[in-house]
């Protein structure tokens, strides 16, 4: 195995070690981070696994899809990121994952590539992370934004899924070119997913305090 | 077909570069704008309590003048004004005895005039104590320890180091006036048997120290409700001079009280 898929595979190891260092202090968005780091460590593990059986993981990649748009907008939700005094994104991402599962049922198929659903989770993600920068930007936070928990989970997410955008829309199309262009994209990934997991362990480390504005 | 897999790895490659340097940009201003606004926060907060330090200075300021002015206006002119009055009665009382005159009532008024202008002139003395003005903080603040002692019976020792310097005296007639209210708050709810003032000075500035034995309080507590509006008075006061009062209580624990002024 590639060292670069190595280490994103054990990636999401970097948070959940962190989050176990600071257990007492975390705040519930943490901790929701902390158990869904545990979920994709085991989710990929569990991939791997099938991988080498010669069993499709396709079911695992849009379980972890689902898991991840749904409880990335309940983490939101809770850290109390809001629109114009609507919580949006938890709605929406609730509508997105039954609409994975309804994907995976009967749409893409569960044991095909959730492209089209990929491509709507990076989109409805990016969105979450760009919204949180806005009221960021909007509002005059008293804090260090950089000492911010869901500062630091933003950035992953824009670091990963716009960063994976391109990928998302063109899955497709990627997996009908040679195994070694797919190999080559897919360290691109891995990296992302290195760089990400490193966001979320920093988000681990930062301390809960009140927000003035 | 070798090519054009590169090159699709490449798009990838690129179009994941610049999408990273743009995530790291946005979150690069993010994060300087936000020390921006911090950074002017404290500014504006900083510039708000310089305002109200003046404002504070201002009025105490003002305060002090208006009562150094009636402290004068009665010595000089209701006391003097008095004891010409007790004069011309002692000369009219003495030429009636001289004509043969009765002239009850004039021993009687005499008395009375007597205590008015002792009224005046304690009213006088503690608006502006004459000491004070003449031979300074340490002097001054050493004759109101004896005399608090004296009025409650109870030790009171006042320590002051040699060479203290002198200081404008509106800020030593403030210094006096915090000291005063310390004492007075002492006296009124510690139940203290002992009392101790110390004056001295270092690299620091002035420094001035007040402690009792008394029954003490929850100075938490006590700053946060309506009873503590003297104690938040009194910080106010020797904030508007620059200096800073640091305040120590705890029930049962007794009153510490400490002024930094540097000078």
């Amino acid at each position: 195995m590639h060292p670069l898929i190595f280490t994103a595979l054990l990636a999401p190891l970097a948070p959940l070690v962190v989050a176990l260092c600071h257990l007492r202090r975390l705040t519930i968005g943490q901790r929701i981070l902390m158990v869904l780091s545990l979920f994709f460590l085991l989710n990929q593990g569990v991939g791997v696994c099938l991988t080498q059986l010669g069993i499709s993981n396709y079911p695992l990649f849009h379980l972890h899809v689902i898991v991840e748009t749904s409880v990335f907008g309940f983490l939101f939700w809770v850290e109390g990121v809001t629109f114009k005094g609507v919580k949006l994104q938890f709605g929406v991402s609730a509508v997105i994952a039954l609409a994975g599962i309804a994907n995976a049922c009967c749409g893409e198929g569960m044991w095909n590539p959730p492209s089209t659903f990929l491509a709507a989770e990076s989109t409805l993600m990016i969105l979450v992370a760009c919204l949180y920068f806005l009221k960021t930007y909007r509002e005059m936070i008293v804090v260090r934004v950089e000492q911010e928990f869901l500062f630091w989970v933003s950035l992953g997410f824009l670091i990963f899924f716009a960063g994976t955008l391109l990928l998302s829309f063109t899955v497709d199309y990627i997996l009908l070119l040679e195994d070694q262009v797919f190999f080559d994209v897919f360290l691109i990934r891995a990296f992302l997913i290195i760089l990400t997991n490193i966001c979320y362990a920093i988000g681990m480390s930062c301390k809960a305090h009140p927000q003035k504005s | 077909m070798q090519g054009s897999s590169a090159e699709i790895v490449n798009i990838f490659l690129v179009s994941t570069a610049i999408i990273l340097l743009l995530v790291v940009l946005v979150a690069f201003f993010i994060v300087i704008y936000q020390r921006r606004v911090m950074a002017q926060k404290v500014r504006m907060q900083e510039i708000e309590a310089d305002a109200q330090r003046q404002k504070m200075a201002a009025i105490v300021d003002t305060q002090e003048s208006e009562r150094m002015r009636i402290a004068r206006d009665l010595h000089d002119e209701v006391g003097a004004m008095l004891s010409t009055v007790k004069m011309s009665i002692k000369r009219a009382e003495r030429k009636l005895a001289k004509e043969g005159i009765a002239h009850e009532g004039f021993d009687e008024t005499c008395g009375l005039l007597d205590a008015a202008i002792g009224s005046v002139r304690a009213i006088s003395h503690d608006l502006l104590p004459p000491s004070l003005e003449t031979l300074g903080l340490a002097a001054a603040l050493t004759q109101l320890a004896d005399k608090t002692a004296q009025l409650s019976g109870l030790p009171f020792q006042c320590r002051a180091a040699a060479g203290l310097p002198r200081l404008p005296i509106r800020t030593e007639l403030t210094l006096y006036r915090v000291v005063q209210e310390l004492i007075a708050n002492s006296l009124k709810h510690s139940q203290a048997t002992e009392r101790l003032l110390e004056l001295g000075h270092d690299a620091q500035g002035l420094k001035i120290d007040f402690r009792d034995n008394g029954v003490g309080f929850d100075l938490v507590a006590i700053k946060g409700s309506s009873n503590g509006l003297g104690l938040r008075g009194m910080e106010s006061r020797v904030d508007a001079l620059g200096g800073s009062l640091n305040l120590q209580s705890a029930p049962g624990a007794g009153f510490a009280a400490q002024i930094l002024l540097p000078v």
